[in-house]
């Protein structure tokens, strides 16, 4: 489980498109906030 | 959802950028993204949901699925009666979270949610924010 101050994992996700991408990339660098959420709520 | 869009003005003001990571396909997580204005861009996991597994959110019974107390659960659902719709694809036992994640790729705040209602207040992940070089 990655905890505060280990690197985060660079999973791959799906844009809603359909398209792949890593977090890496869709942070570009950035501060980001990711917000999991559950059953769509 | 509520929470997040009335939160925008405070993310946008940190200029960071923010997703929203549901379970399910991309085409029912898009039309739900559209309905419920969700305020930020809207990104799925794949199947079996690997990414949530690897930043620690578990799947969970219904016990925990409806919170401290089924009082509590039913409450929840009660009151958001309206935001609440039931999704076409994805899984139902996944629990949420959010992250932060500062320049370097390092996680500086994570917050797994014990029950659905456990969100983590707006000005804690702000305030992480402002905290970041």
């Amino acid at each position: 489980m990655v905890a505060v101050g280990a690197l985060a994992p660079d999973v791959r996700l799906l844009r809603t498109d359909g398209s792949a991408a890593s977090l890496r990339e869709l942070a570009a660098g950035q501060p980001t906030v990711l917000f999991f959420l559950r059953h769509y709520g | 959802m509520a929470q997040l869009r009335r939160a925008l003005a405070g993310y946008r003001r940190r200029q960071v950028c923010c997703f929203a990571v549901t379970t399910g396909t991309p085409e029912h997580s898009r039309e739900f993204c559209a309905a419920h204005e969700v305020p930020f861009t809207c990104l799925v996991d794949y199947p079996g949901e690997p990414a949530y597994a690897a930043f620690g959110l578990q799947k969970v019974g219904l016990r925990q699925l409806f919170g401290p107390s089924l009082v509590t659960g039913l409450w929840t659902v009660l009151t958001r009666l309206r935001e609440v719709s039931l999704p076409r694809s994805g899984n139902v036992y996944q629990m949420s979270g959010a992250f932060v994640i500062d320049r370097e790729g390092i996680v500086r705040f994570a917050h797994r949610n014990e029950h659905p209602a456990d969100h983590p207040p707006d000005e804690r992940i702000w305030a992480c924010l402002d905290a970041l070089p």
